[in-house]
């Protein structure tokens, strides 16, 4: 995969880091037990300072998608989600649909960009339905 | 003597037609060490600062040549000192054109603001950080001509060590008359072989660096520079093993002299050395000129990527770039011209990196802002001085 870290972007490179592996995650383009580069390495490829990929990280551990190991480095890793994690997505994805709504949008444009975003996401799906 | 200056004439142009190739192996938004976005390589201000630096290089050539005449004339010259300035001269006069251009470019992209909405990016590919540099292994296959020459020097030095005199010749001067001579010890025979690991474990460790190196990805051709930079980077350590291949030749041909004739080394041997070492050089700038070529050729004129052109290469390519800024824009590689003095010389504390890729000419360069920076120069500098110090110890 690759990552693109926009510098002047005014969203913190350790979120675009983030973002980026989720999205990969989605897509299928990283599968569970997948290695993810070093931190020092990826730093070094980007010309950052590590501390901003260790974020990143750290921010993917937390939210049960990564495991950080001493031994083979971060490896992808989908834990079940906790029970309030419906709730919380849905406040996000409430204000991000708001913003088109309000900007006009009509609601089956909304719903036709919604299921085009879903159909690029991997079908194959048998990694979250045993938690459902 | 004639063949001397003429000689050193040869060592000049060299070194001139490899500052006259530097331009062509860089990276196609590096101009004179200046970051240039991708929608201004056709700026006439480019190819203002290109004109002046070759203007410039012929004019070195033809100063150094007149000199080259002058001192040859003169008793000078018997110093032996005249060539060696010459050469430091030219090459202080390359940086003096280099940086004359460097800095007329640096001020015209100032002041029209040549990055004033472009959305600067870097780019890593962490399947290829996996994938084929994980294959590192596999280059080792060309450190083995090094690696056998070595112990091939070791071997004989083991057989002749009964053989050789009490005291033989360990210096020599430009005619290959030896002008220096050691007592026999463990030491001062198997110097040379010392020498040779030292060359090679310097070699070893800066190609191991090398090889994990970052690749700079364009963004505005992700897929071609991507490929073009790794292949670079492959045939430099290929060609870097190679000439270490040879100064281990070299070593193993003077000392199967030294060691199995006990004698003189002859004046061919001294020029057949010269001769070589300038054939590897001239051969090695030549196939860094062609695969930059043929690399570049095959890449093409690429129009500027969109960021949807990017993100049809990657599923998710720039899913974080979209979302931060809204509208699609050009993707321009990073304007990192802050951390590079003078464009040549790299620091910057938060990289990780110890080598980054040149931004004028082809290889590597040091990021002096790490420690292991300093002490890879400083075991390159010590190397001679080394030589020098147990030279005179084992001498004595």
């Amino acid at each position: 995969m690759r990552i693109v870290l926009e510098l002047e972007s005014p969203q913190p490179l350790y979120q675009q880091i983030r973002d980026q592996i989720v999205l990969a995650l989605a897509t299928g383009e990283l599968r569970d037990g997948d290695g993810l580069p070093a931190t020092r390495q990826l730093a070094a490829e980007f010309g950052i300072n590590f501390h901003t990929v260790n974020k990143a990280y750290d921010l993917l551990r937390e939210e049960g998608l990564i495991r950080l190991t001493r031994k083979s480095g971060a490896v992808v890793h989908r834990e079940p989600p906790p029970p309030a994690f419906a709730d919380d997505w849905k406040q996000r994805a409430r204000v991000l649909l708001a913003e088109a709504y309000v900007k006009g949008m009509s609601r089956t444009e909304i719903q036709a960009a919604c299921e085009s975003i879903l159909n690029g996401f991997a079908a194959d799906e048998s990694g979250t339905e045993e938690w459902s | 003597m004639w063949s001397w200056s003429l000689a050193q004439i040869l060592v000049l142009l060299v070194v001139l037609l490899a500052a006259a190739l530097v331009p062509s192996f860089t990276q196609r938004t590096l101009v004179f060490g200046v970051r240039v976005p991708p929608n201004r390589l056709g700026h006439p201000a480019l190819q203002r600062a290109r004109r002046g630096y070759y203007i410039g290089l012929v004019g070195i050539a033809v100063l150094a040549i007149a000199a080259e005449a002058m001192v040859d004339s003169h008793l000078f010259n018997d110093l032996g000192i005249a060539d060696p300035v010459i050469l430091m001269a030219a090459l202080l006069a390359e940086f003096v054109d280099y940086y004359l251009c460097h800095r007329y470019v640096r001020k015209v992209k100032q002041e029209d603001d040549w990055y004033a909405g472009q959305r600067q990016v870097v780019i890593a590919d962490t399947a290829w950080m996996s994938g084929d540099r994980g294959k590192g292994g596999v280059w080792l296959v060309w450190a083995l001509p090094s690696l056998v020459i070595l112990a091939a020097t070791a071997v004989l030095g083991i057989i002749e060590f009964p053989r050789i005199p009490e005291v033989f010749p360990v210096h020599f001067d430009l005619q290959g008359q030896p002008n220096g001579w050691a007592h026999k010890s463990v030491l001062s025979v198997f110097l040379p072989v010392v020498l040779q690991l030292m060359v090679t474990l310097i070699i070893g460790s800066l190609t191991a660096l090398a090889v994990r190196a970052p690749l700079r990805i364009d963004a505005s051709e992700p897929n071609e520079s991507a490929r073009r930079e790794w292949l670079m980077a492959r045939r430099i350590i290929q060609g870097v093993w190679l000439l270490c291949a040879c100064i281990n030749a070299v070593l193993l041909w003077i000392n199967a002299v030294i060691w199995t004739q006990a004698g003189r080394l002859g004046t061919e041997v001294m020029m057949a050395v010269n001769v070589i070492v300038a054939v590897v050089v001239v051969a090695m700038l030549f196939w860094l000129y062609i695969t930059a070529r043929t690399t570049r050729e095959s890449g093409g004129r690429h129009a500027d990527f969109s960021s949807s052109q990017l993100q049809a290469t990657g599923p998710q390519g720039t899913g974080a770039v979209d979302s931060s800024s809204g509208h699609p824009g050009r993707l321009v590689p990073r304007d990192d011209d802050r951390y590079w003095i003078a464009g040549v010389f790299y620091f910057n504390r938060d990289d990780p990196s110890v080598l980054v890729p040149k931004r004028f000419g082809a290889g590597w360069t040091f990021n002096m802002a790490r420690p292991l920076a300093w002490v890879f120069l400083l075991g390159i500098l010590a190397l001679p001085a080394l030589i020098v110090v147990v030279g005179v110890v084992a001498s004595n």
